[in-house]
């Protein structure tokens, strides 16, 4: 748990906002869902996530097990299978909040996730994935990072070339896949119940991944697998992100095996310099929605806020500073500034110049003029309040 | 530049020898001074020396992209990283001890180690119940004195548990040293680390 002082504040809301902006280009609208909900509605769609990760306590009214939010995914689709049922799909809904992780185990134990995401119900196959892949990079790129990748993965592969494998060997090669373990895999992969090419192929798919040229190589192993024709469309998604403008930024794991129980194909990462994790990712999860008793396709993402904007700081992106005039002595230059929408304060009389600054003014308005702190310039004033402040928006150029 | 996190202390000399035999510059690992970071000469990769349960720390925030942490490490504390190699140095094994003689264990038998959460699901898996006692270190004294019923600990040649009168009982895990790398490294700086790995592989 954290606080956000104002500056970050400033900050988070309005990377929010312009996230919000980019997904309403694309049609996405708002929802807010409610920051806990019921166990039972979001256990259906826990997707990746450990249950175990899940913070839950009984709802003193109800005397119900309730959960903090992990995820915002069931809570959109249980909207759109209830909520929204008469509308005609597809949908194209988009959210912000914040979700709750237990992650007791790892090194990193943040549990208060900034989360912003979308999803798209409603638009089978190609299509609806490549919108999902080219809304999330465009995100991204007016976050202000440049430089990043998207990791594309198709969930079919690996489940296709587990099938053959008991439930617990296909486990144990699942957490060993997920980890990239070689060695692990090359020792799990060969059992009685997997055809030769098959467990050839397990063996080769931790080190199954790069550029989209890992595809070729994929290709000849794979051919005579029954994970053939997933990597056949993830090789024809990847020319349609490419198609799309995403060329530079993709890369390829084939042998992807996180969340592969919950999508049904596509899943990506978006990955930059930075948080030392995915700023965020997504997927395809055709199965979710008729969890709800709605059955549609449905692909989505979320992005981690902080990450984005750890990634946006290290390529440059400058943080957007509020403008704000602290007023000294002069009440009706703070009204007349306000109406005209540049934000004011009154100072305290004693010290206001050191109080302003310390509290990150822009500048100090008197009748003796405005001091403006970053340049150390001083503006005269006209003494009419209504005169000075419409100066006062010039000079500052608010609001745009 | 690629940083790479390698563990102080026995285990680092065996680490640079494998890093020779894979025709890369180990002469940082090989220097001694107290420097807690130390470049190549070409200043490709940069190492970082930590304390070996640091390692996979470092690693999952991308403080540094790779490191070699110890599987007994890793499965413990349960970090979210990749572990493309196993290097075949640090060969050890996890095991439980029982004191020699005919002391009865009992029903519910008291479990020293360093491995809690290890040791836990070792006997969860086998339907047996335990009372984990957490230690920090000198595990094989807790049977003499009163502690604990077994042990879970690594031995190596099993000397210091014939030492305090202990025997083997059973495996719990095969301890090694991996190579471990950040999950978005891995794929950010593939450029980088690939070569890296690919000269590894091919000596383990």
């Amino acid at each position: 748990m954290r606080d956000l002082l104002p500056e970050e504040a400033h900050a988070r809301r309005s990377l929010g906002r312009l996230v919000h902006e980019r997904m309403a280009l694309f049609g996405y609208e708002l929802v807010v869902p409610p920051a806990f909900e019921l166990a039972e509605v979001l256990e259906r769609g826990l997707g990746a996530l450990d249950p175990a990760d899940v913070l839950r306590f009984v709802e003193p009214e109800s005397g119900e097990v309730a959960a903090l939010r992990p995820d915002m995914t069931p809570q959109v689709a249980r909207m759109i299978a209830t909520r929204l049922a008469s509308a005609p799909p597809p949908f194209r809904l988009a959210y912000e909040g914040t979700v709750l992780r237990r992650r007791q185990q790892r090194a990193r134990k943040h549990r208060q996730i900034p989360q912003a995401g979308l999803e798209l119900v409603g638009v089978a196959g190609p299509d609806g994935d490549v919108e999902v892949l080219t809304v999330a990079a465009d995100v991204v790129r007016a976050a202000g990072v440049q430089r990043f990748a998207v990791d594309l993965a198709h969930a079919e592969i690996v489940r296709c070339l587990l099938h053959p494998y008991p439930s617990e060997r296909g486990h144990e090669l699942r957490d060993a896949l997920s980890v990239k373990d070689e060695r692990r895999v090359a020792a799990l992969a060969e059992h009685p119940a997997a055809p030769a090419e098959v467990a050839r192929a397990v063996t080769e798919l931790p080190s199954l991944h790069g550029g989209t040229e890992v595809l070729d190589r994929a290709r000849v192993l794979l051919d005579s697998t029954p994970a053939r024709a997933p990597l056949a469309a993830l090789a024809a998604l990847v020319r349609a992100a490419a198609d799309a403008g995403l060329g530079a930024a993709l890369h390829v794991d084939v042998g992807e095996a996180r969340g592969f129980a919950y999508y049904t194909g596509m899943m990506f990462h978006v990955l930059a310099d930075g948080p030392g994790e995915a700023l965020g990712g997504g997927g395809r999860y055709d199965e979710l929605l008729a969890c709800f008793g709605a059955s549609m396709p449905a692909a989505g993402f979320a992005l981690d806020l902080d990450h984005l904007a750890w990634a946006a700081r290290l390529n440059g992106a400058l943080e957007p500073r509020a403008t704000r005039v602290a007023v000294a002595g002069w009440p009706a230059l703070g009204v007349e500034l306000r109406r005209v929408g540049v934000p004011a304060a009154a100072a305290p009389e004693d010290d206001a110049e050191a109080w302003a600054r310390a509290s990150r003014y822009t500048g100090l308005a008197s009748p003796r003029g405005f001091a403006r702190f970053a340049c150390g310039t001083v503006h005269s004033l006209p003494p009419d309040a209504a005169a000075a402040a419409a100066s006062l928006q010039r000079l500052l150029g608010e609001p745009k | 530049m690629l940083t790479v996190a390698v563990p102080k202390g026995r285990i680092l000399a065996k680490l640079g020898a494998v890093l020779t035999r894979a025709g890369l510059d180990a002469s940082p690992l090989e220097k001694d001074d107290r420097k807690l970071e130390r470049a190549t000469v070409d200043g490709r990769v940069r190492y970082l020396f930590l304390k070996p349960d640091d390692v996979p720390t470092y690693v999952e925030y991308g403080a540094a992209d790779l490191g070699f942490s110890g599987r007994d490490v890793l499965d413990e504390r349960g970090y979210d990283l990749y572990r493309p190699l196993d290097l075949g140095v640090g060969r050890c094994r996890m095991v439980v001890a029982r004191p020699d003689g005919d002391r009865t264990i009992p029903e519910v038998p008291r479990v020293a180690t360093k491995f809690a959460k290890i040791a836990e699901r070792h006997f969860a898996q086998r339907g047996v119940q335990t009372e984990i006692v957490y230690v920090g270190g000198s595990v094989e004294l807790a049977p003499l004195v009163g502690l604990a019923d077994l042990i879970v600990d690594l031995v190596e040649s099993g000397a210091t548990l014939r030492e305090n009168h202990l025997h083997e009982v059973e495996t719990v895990l095969e301890v090694g040293t991996l190579l471990v790398a950040n999950r978005a490294a891995y794929k950010l700086k593939a450029a980088e680390i690939g070569p890296y790995v690919d000269a590894l592989r091919r000596v383990t």
